[in-house]
């Protein structure tokens, strides 16, 4: 059961919005103020009980549900919303300015205006010292694949695409049926279901080199998208030691780190890892900063890696 | 006469009313709603009633009636402090906002934003509302919207911080800004302390940030965050960009510059690739370029491609 509070904010936020779109259907109603069909019928309800006194036949408000259809009249004091409380403009700004800065998304210049508007009609009052003091510092594109991934997933559309995997360093082909696209890291990935491999994989768009669509759908399965883990753990997973020295100890931030010892200017940890080409890679560019102790497979591979590259400057 | 019912009838008598009103004069104005016999259990209803509207944001201020009380026994809605000014937005701006607030669903945006859409044309909003999602702990367990109220309101925090080395301690700050970068949000204010602009990744925080009293400085004019965020070893980094030559082969050239602005190519022997694009001498950078193993090489300047073959001549070294 809704408390009184909740549905008094709602009807004050509703009529408004209900008197400057005359006719509106419940179901966008219920879209946008996130209640059932019901409830939204019982909030309305209130509305013939109240006026202001003394009632008059001016004071009443006029309701009328027709089918589907909603119009409100004679509202006087409802008519118009009510300024934001600061809690809601700050939570609704950091989203706003949030996803405004995340780079590659078509909706990105609406919002800023959007903001722009908000700033100027209300930002001293709503957001106080706030106004100007949520930035963005994140590169901006544009990145064609994120709309083709949007509609599949708002479709559940089944893919086929070309994906060059980080971990196995290769292209390799899939068909996967994607669920969920969301920005971590600062990159844009897709969850999505793939087939060859059986069970929820994400990938990285940037690395997609091809998509071609299939024409089929398919039924979603719930996969939980963002907030994920980026790396799943598995029992094969190969154990490295490595020495980390202190320009190198966001390592043992940026990946699941296990038997961490300090010591006054190295970090001793383990990472569990399915493939040992990436780490190869991960020393190469961390030059000096770190040293692979264990397994002395890697370690070969590592020198390995840095002869070839330094090869190419003969 | 059930809560609801009363409390829009007292926000239809306060917001219309123009002059304050006494809680007798509400009584009597307000039918049905505070009529117990006993005066105090409805007084208190009443004021019940009251904290529920100023909890919804309805601004009801109290006053003395007249000039022959100092009591406070009044009360009053000011139109202007209550309605929002007006605005209008585009279907456009709209659903962006949609997205926005939905993004990482959160009540006090969505709610806000309820408020919002009544601003919006006469057009229906159409149902393709769509599915992304930014994907963030700061953001989702509300501790960037925490943060960000306490630079609204002047106010400084303090909270017990873990650095990248490790050791944790105990920072209050007078907060200047929020920056979102890489998908993550950092804390840039004045370390009391320390008497320094410092800059605190919001994941790394130990505690949750606590009150502590009024800030007392506040950001110069002008101020960037963003200046001081530190690099990080992902990707091309903010520095002054130089243009940079570099060779990719085949296997990585398609997707290596992905997301990066203003690069220009060109195909030469054996599927290899060469492109021109801002780039930087700094770590970062070098460190970004060898993410690329041997499927990249840099051409030019000479000063990259000696930070580049220093590196690797340190991490041969320390794998011999």
């Amino acid at each position: 059961m809704p408390t009184a509070s909740e549905r008094v904010g709602r009807l004050l936020a509703m009529v408004p919005y209900i008197v400057n779109h005359p006719g509106v259907r419940m179901d966008e109603l219920t879209k946008v103020f996130g209640a059932n069909e019901a409830q939204l019928r019982r909030d309305l309800d209130l509305l013939f009980m109240i006026g202001t006194p003394p009632y008059g036949p001016g004071d009443l408000v006029q309701v009328d549900i027709e089918e589907d259809q909603v119009w409100v009249g004679m509202a006087d004091h409802l008519e118009r919303p009510q300024r934001l409380t600061r809690p809601e403009a700050v939570s609704l700004y950091v989203r706003a300015k949030t996803l405004a800065g995340t780079p590659g998304l078509p909706e990105s210049a609406a919002l800023s205006s959007a903001l722009a508007k908000i700033e100027e009609a209300f930002g001293q009052d709503a957001l106080g010292e706030l106004k100007g003091h949520v930035e963005s510092a994140e590169q901006s594109a544009s990145m064609e694949l994120l709309e083709v991934m949007r509609s599949a997933c708002e479709a559940s559309e089944r893919l086929d695409i070309d994906y060059f995997s980080f971990y196995a360093d290769e292209l390799t082909s899939r068909r996967v049926d994607p669920e969920k696209v969301f920005w971590s890291t600062g990159f844009w990935y897709v969850a999505a279901w793939d087939e060859s491999a059986g069970g929820e994989r994400i990938f990285r768009l940037d690395r997609v080199r091809s998509v071609a669509r299939t024409e089929e759908h398919f039924e979603p399965r719930g996969l939980q998208g963002a907030g994920r883990p980026l790396y799943s753990p598995s029992p094969e997973d190969i154990p490295v030691r490595l020495r980390l020295s202190p320009g190198a100890y966001w390592i043992a931030e940026y990946y699941e780190c296990s038997d961490v010892s300090e010591a006054e200017d190295h970090l001793l940890v383990t990472l569990s890892v399915r493939s040992l080409q990436w780490l190869a890679k991960l020393a190469l560019r961390l030059g000096g900063l770190v040293e692979i102790l264990e397994p002395a497979q890697l370690r070969d591979q590592a020198r390995e890696l840095a002869s070839e590259t330094l090869s190419l400057y003969d | 006469m059930e809560q609801a019912e009363r409390l829009m009838d007292l926000f239809g008598l306060l917001v219309r009313s123009k002059q304050s009103v006494t809680f007798e004069e509400i009584r009597d104005r307000v039918p049905d709603a505070y009529t117990q016999e006993d005066v105090d259990s409805a007084k208190r209803m009443f004021e019940r009633d009251k904290d529920a509207l100023r909890e919804l944001g309805v601004p009801i201020e109290t006053r003395s009636k007249d000039i022959w009380t100092e009591e406070s026994n009044a009360y009053f809605v000011d139109p202007d402090r209550y309605y929002l000014p007006e605005i209008s937005f585009s279907k456009e701006e709209a659903a962006a906002l949609f997205v926005a607030a939905g993004a990482s669903g959160e009540v006090d945006a969505e709610k806000g934003l309820r408020k919002l859409l009544a601003s919006v044309g006469t057009e229906p909003l159409d149902g393709s509302i769509s599915t992304v999602s930014v994907d963030s702990p700061e953001l989702s367990g509300g501790l960037a919207t925490r943060l960000s109220q306490a630079i609204a309101d002047g106010r400084a925090v303090s909270f017990s911080y873990r650095a990248a080395q490790g050791e944790t301690s105990q920072r209050t700050i007078d907060p200047y800004a929020i920056v979102w970068r890489s998908g993550h949000y950092y804390l840039v204010g004045m370390d009391r302390d320390r008497s320094e602009i410092r800059c605190f990744r919001v994941s790394r925080f130990a505690s949750d940030p606590g009150d502590a009293g009024e800030a007392q400085t506040r950001a110069p004019e002008d101020f960037r965050g963003r200046d001081h965020v530190v690099g990080g070893p992902w990707g091309p980094d903010e520095a002054e960009r130089v243009p940079v030559t570099i060779a990719f082969s085949e296997r990585v050239s398609w997707w290596a510059t992905q997301g990066i602005e203003g690069v220009e190519s060109r195909e030469v022997a054996d599927g290899w690739e060469e492109k021109i694009l801002p780039g930087s001498t700094d770590d970062s950078f070098v460190s970004w370029v060898l993410s690329f193993g041997p499927d990249a090489r840099v051409l030019d300047p000479t000063s990259l491609r000696s930070a580049v073959l220093a590196r690797l001549e340190e991490a041969l070294a320390n794998s011999e």
